[in-house]
């Protein structure tokens, strides 16, 4: 299976998790994402995610000057995107469990 | 991240991202790509062998993430009119081809494409030749013009050769339309067959070199008088006569600065000309001269200023086309009464 698809549908979630723990800039979040094991994730794929999430409240964005290189573009999350990291991560357990049952079915 | 300056592709690769997202607003591309030479920068940094992405893939990918509408399904009216028209196009072109003649017709049309790039060059040649003072010449007339038409083709050409972003487009599908109404307008003052023989009846015709102020032309059976000879009563030629008209009018057969032929090649080659001339006027005791006195005399020109006469050169008196002509009968009786009269005297 291509996790690539997989991760389609759960980037949201995974991409406020990471600035849950700590705010960070786009590649900081990739590189964090990968980190994490998620080694398929596309930079352009996260900073169009943080983009979108910020449209919808989720995040806020400040701006960090930089004397070595160009200025870093820092998101954090909202109470709106902590309310939602909430929800997906419980429809995401919700959803793994089932997975894992029917699977375990399977093996059984 | 410690380099101060970005390298070349990076900057280049985020320029052409920021091209395939064009279509969208301005903030919302600054939005999208803010920091991403930063970032690039750095994941180029950590890893060297890194290779840039297809920035079109990169951007698509971007867009879609950031769920913004791909540039196929834009909400804009004008591009949704252009997608639409385009669709049709593709719809109408896939029918006409369903049928293997049309096919064939339509393969051909489209290899006629370079003969267009080539009209092209041409119509925009005659829109700058307008620049250099050129109007309604089909072809140039000097080496730069024909220099300026070669630049112009070579442009149509390479315009018609590579592969251009859709805002390019647009403007070349409007460049054309221009070009194709240039092109017709420009052939449409060519003058056909039938104008150049009217013009050139009108011209024949019209009293242009022997009209002006001081009188109007005298034609016999439809042929210019240009000279006029007098004889008197007894026949013999008569020089520096000056002639009125009933109203007292001058009569003139040839205006100030009136030219002509001095020396024709032949009685057959009549409309040739050897040697121009000019008509030369008498001068009055008044000091005026006058171009009502006959015969008129001429004076050897050259074909380039033709009522100019040559530096030095004498006015010639024109050949009579009688050296003598019949007498007139009063005369004729007159004479002989003369005659004894003056042998009675005797």
């Amino acid at each position: 299976m291509d996790a690539t698809q997989l991760l389609k549908g759960v980037l949201d979630v995974a991409v406020l998790a990471v600035v849950h723990d700590e705010d960070g800039y786009g590649y900081d979040v990739v590189r964090r994402l990968r980190a994490a094991g998620l080694n398929e994730v596309g930079d352009a794929s996260v900073y169009g995610t943080l983009r979108r999430l910020y449209s919808a409240g989720a995040l806020t964005s400040y701006v960090v000057p930089s004397e070595e290189g160009p200025h870093r573009k820092y998101y954090g999350i909202t109470p709106q995107g902590r309310t939602m990291l909430a929800e997906q991560r419980k429809t995401w357990a919700d959803f793994a469990r089932t997975m894992d049952r029917l699977l375990e079915g399977v093996a059984s | 991240m410690n380099a101060p300056t970005l390298p070349a592709e990076i900057t280049a690769f985020a320029a052409a991202v920021r091209a395939a997202l064009a279509d969208l607003p301005p903030e919302e591309v600054e939005e999208l790509t803010e920091g991403l030479e930063a970032d690039l920068a750095e994941a180029y940094a950590e890893d060297l062998a890194r290779e840039l992405p297809d920035p079109d893939g990169y951007a698509a990918e971007l867009r879609r993430a950031a769920g913004l509408p791909s540039p196929e399904r834009r909400s804009d009216p004008l591009r949704r009119t252009a997608e639409d028209l385009r669709s049709r196009l593709r719809d109408l072109n896939l029918s006409l081809r369903s049928s293997p003649a049309m096919d064939a017709v339509l393969d051909f049309l489209v290899s006629l494409r370079p003969a267009w790039w080539l009209v092209r060059g041409w119509a925009a040649y005659q829109v700058v030749g307008v620049l250099f003072g050129v109007t309604g010449d089909l072809m140039p007339g000097s080496l730069v013009l024909w220099v300026l038409l070669g630049v112009m083709v070579a442009g149509s050409v390479v315009v018609g050769l590579r592969g251009w972003p859709a805002w390019m487009r647009g403007l070349i599908v409007a460049g054309n339309a221009f070009a194709v109404i240039v092109t017709l307008s420009v052939l449409s003052q060519v003058p056909t067959r039938a104008d150049l023989d009217a013009a050139w009846f009108e011209s024949s015709t019209a009293e242009m070199p022997y009209v002006g102020d001081a009188g109007g032309l005298m034609t016999t059976d439809g042929r210019q008088v240009t000279n006029i000879f007098a004889y008197d009563a007894t026949g013999a030629p008569v020089s520096g006569v000056q002639l009125f008209d009933q109203d007292g009018r001058p009569l003139t057969t040839s205006a100030p600065g009136g030219d002509g032929c001095l020396v024709e090649f032949g009685p057959d080659d009549a409309d040739a000309c050897k040697v121009p001339g000019a008509w030369v006027p008498a001068v009055l005791e008044t000091g005026a001269t006058a171009w009502n006195v006959y015969p008129m005399r001429m004076v050897e020109s050259t074909l380039d200023d033709p009522t100019q006469p040559v530096a030095g050169a004498e006015p010639q008196d024109r050949p009579a086309p009688y050296l003598k002509v019949p007498a007139l009968m009063s005369a004729v009786e007159d004479a002989p009464k003369a005659g004894k009269k003056s042998e009675k005297n005797r």
